[in-house]
């Protein structure tokens, strides 16, 4: 078990590192239970390292791009990483301690109602729309990239190339450019309330269908204030929902993450208290290894980061390799509405109507 | 690049993406035409389901769909990738529903004269029980005889639904029950 937790724990990381790959890519390989865990815990602390340091998109990190963006600016790339990690790690903590007391059972049957998971989803676009400033172009922009989400629905990780077009992309190509980013919020903020919100929010999108962490993660970015208070909130959200899908398949047997899946695929099984305590140490040894080896990977992203067009070459790469010939034409498309975003001057975050309007006629 | 020229192209893009992405639409396979690696969509019958897979028999063969379920005995589609392992296809299901939850209620002499029509369909069908084994047993109607494939074994009379296929093995048509009800 010791050998399959350790494979495991390097197979996360190197997904989480790598621009591009995500866990659902390698889960598949893994065959034992403590490895699959320990996949997925790495995987959550390394994944912040990407979206940071080289704006490529993280489909469970959403809308989280757009603070990591302005403090990489800043030149507060570490403090953004330590953040959002941090949050992760304590998230990882609090739920697996909860989902260990059984407290939360009964509440994975409540969210796994279907109305409910509808007037979420509903309820996320309305709180989208409220003081929008050019409500028809923000309208169009929702729709557009929700008529994008839908076409995409054939195309393998299709979120990854549409998410790095709508988001990676039009900031890479603005570093330096007359475009200006969007405003930085207040500096500074809260650490507690942020936390429990978005530990709360991580949970109810590993138990509601079709309410995933990206499509969550919209009401964050509305209600929270500063950039802090949203790189730590995405960690807790990520961290509290990796925890709570597996808490919810062990639970209610619901497959809400590409890990839980892989569990139920397998034969061997693991009880759950053995399975949030690997959780929990892949965690605690990611996130020392994150510290030990964050110097040189920060190095070897400056290096890839330095030359604009290596690195957008080098993501396509990866976009054909992760989601073939129809990935990279998707990336295309959704960079040129990622431009067209800013152009307009509407806030880039109604792009998400590429995951809420498929999600909405997932309901039909 | 002017603001309506890149509103203009971007509708144009998504378009054209649509057009592309449609042209990408997992094809009607068979489970027998389903290969390692192919995005496809079956049609057959719940063969046997557990708390999260099911097996889908098109008559040409089964394949074990994951993360979907369905009670024993219904028509479905499920669509997805298919991945191999041991001999034994799966499928990774990303889209499944109901299709039909009845058979069609043909004789063993409208099997007899249309086998084409009905091969790969989920069928009911009534006889009497000429010869029974473990594992399978004959129905006879008018005159006409077929292999039943199941592991009840009813006594003297029977009404069979389940999916009339072609086995090439035999040479000959049966059918694999899904329900036998004793008559």
């Amino acid at each position: 078990m010791f050998y399959e937790f350790l494979t495991g724990m390097v197979k996360g990381l190197l997904s989480g590192a790598v621009p591009g790959m995500h866990i659902n890519n390698i889960v598949s390989t893994i065959n034992d239970p403590a490895g699959i865990v320990a996949s997925y815990a790495s995987f959550i602390i390394f994944s912040f390292v990407p979206p940071i340091y080289l704006y490529s998109m993280n489909i469970d990190i959403g809308v989280a791009m757009f603070p990591s963006q302005r403090m990489a600016l800043q030149g507060r790339s570490r403090e953004a990483l330590a953040l959002s990690t941090s949050g992760a790690l304590l998230s990882f903590m609090i739920m697996a301690s909860l989902l260990a007391t059984n407290i939360v059972d009964p509440i994975f049957n409540l969210f796994s109602n279907e109305y409910i998971a509808l007037a979420i989803i509903l309820f996320i676009i309305v709180a989208l729309f409220i003081n929008q400033k050019r409500l028809f172009y923000a309208l169009f922009i929702f729709l557009l990239t929700g008529l994008l989400g839908i076409a995409s629905m054939n195309i393998q990780n299709a979120l990854m190339p549409m998410l790095s077009g709508f988001f990676g992309l039009p900031a890479l190509l603005q570093k330096g450019s007359e475009i200006e980013l969007p405003e930085s919020t207040s500096s500074g903020g809260r650490t507690v309330l942020p936390f429990l919100l978005a530990s709360f929010f991580g949970f109810v999108a590993a138990s509601t269908k079709a309410v995933t962490p990206g499509v969550i993660s919209i009401l964050l970015y509305i209600w929270l204030r500063s950039d802090e208070e949203m790189m730590l909130g995405m960690g807790a959200l990520v961290g509290s929902n990796a925890a709570a899908t597996i808490g919810n398949f062990y639970v209610t047997g619901a497959l809400r993450s590409g890990p839980a899946a892989q569990l139920a695929r397998i034969e061997l099984s693991i009880p759950l208290s053995k399975a949030l305590f690997l959780l929990l140490l892949s965690a605690v040894l990611s996130f020392i290894l994150l510290l030990l080896l964050s110097r040189y990977l920060v190095k070897v992203y400056r290096a890839i980061n330095r030359w604009k067009t290596i690195f957008i070459a080098l993501l396509l790469v990866l976009i054909f390799l992760f989601s073939g010939a129809g990935g990279v034409f998707l990336f295309f498309v959704s960079s040129t509405i990622g431009i067209l975003t800013i152009k307009l001057r509407v806030r880039r975050i109604n792009c998400m109507g590429c995951i809420m309007i498929p999600a909405l006629i997932g309901f039909l | 690049m002017r603001t309506k020229a890149l509103l203009t192209l971007s509708i144009i893009e998504v378009l054209l993406f649509g057009l592309y992405a449609y042209s990408l639409s997992p094809l009607p396979m068979t489970c027998a035409e389903a290969e390692d690696g192919a995005y496809v969509k079956i049609e057959g019958f719940v063969e046997s389901a557990s708390e999260n897979s099911f097996v889908i028999d098109d008559g040409t063969g089964r394949v074990i769909v994951l993360g979907a379920t369905f009670p024993k005995g219904n028509g479905v589609i499920a669509e997805g990738k298919v991945f191999v392992r041991s001999g034994i296809k799966f499928l990774n299901c990303d889209k499944a529903e109901i299709v039909a939850k009845d058979g069609i209620a043909v004789t063993l002499k409208n099997l007899a004269e249309n086998p084409n029509e009905y091969a790969g369909e989920i069928i009911e069908v009534s006889g009497r029980i000429e010869r029974a084994s473990s594992n399978w047993f004959t129905l006879e109607d008018e005159g006409f005889e077929i292999t039943v494939l199941s592991d009840t074994k009813p006594d003297k009379s029977a009404k069979v639904k389940g999916c009339f296929f072609y086995d090439p093995l035999d040479l000959r048509y049966k059918i694999r029950a899904v329900d036998v009800y004793v008559l």
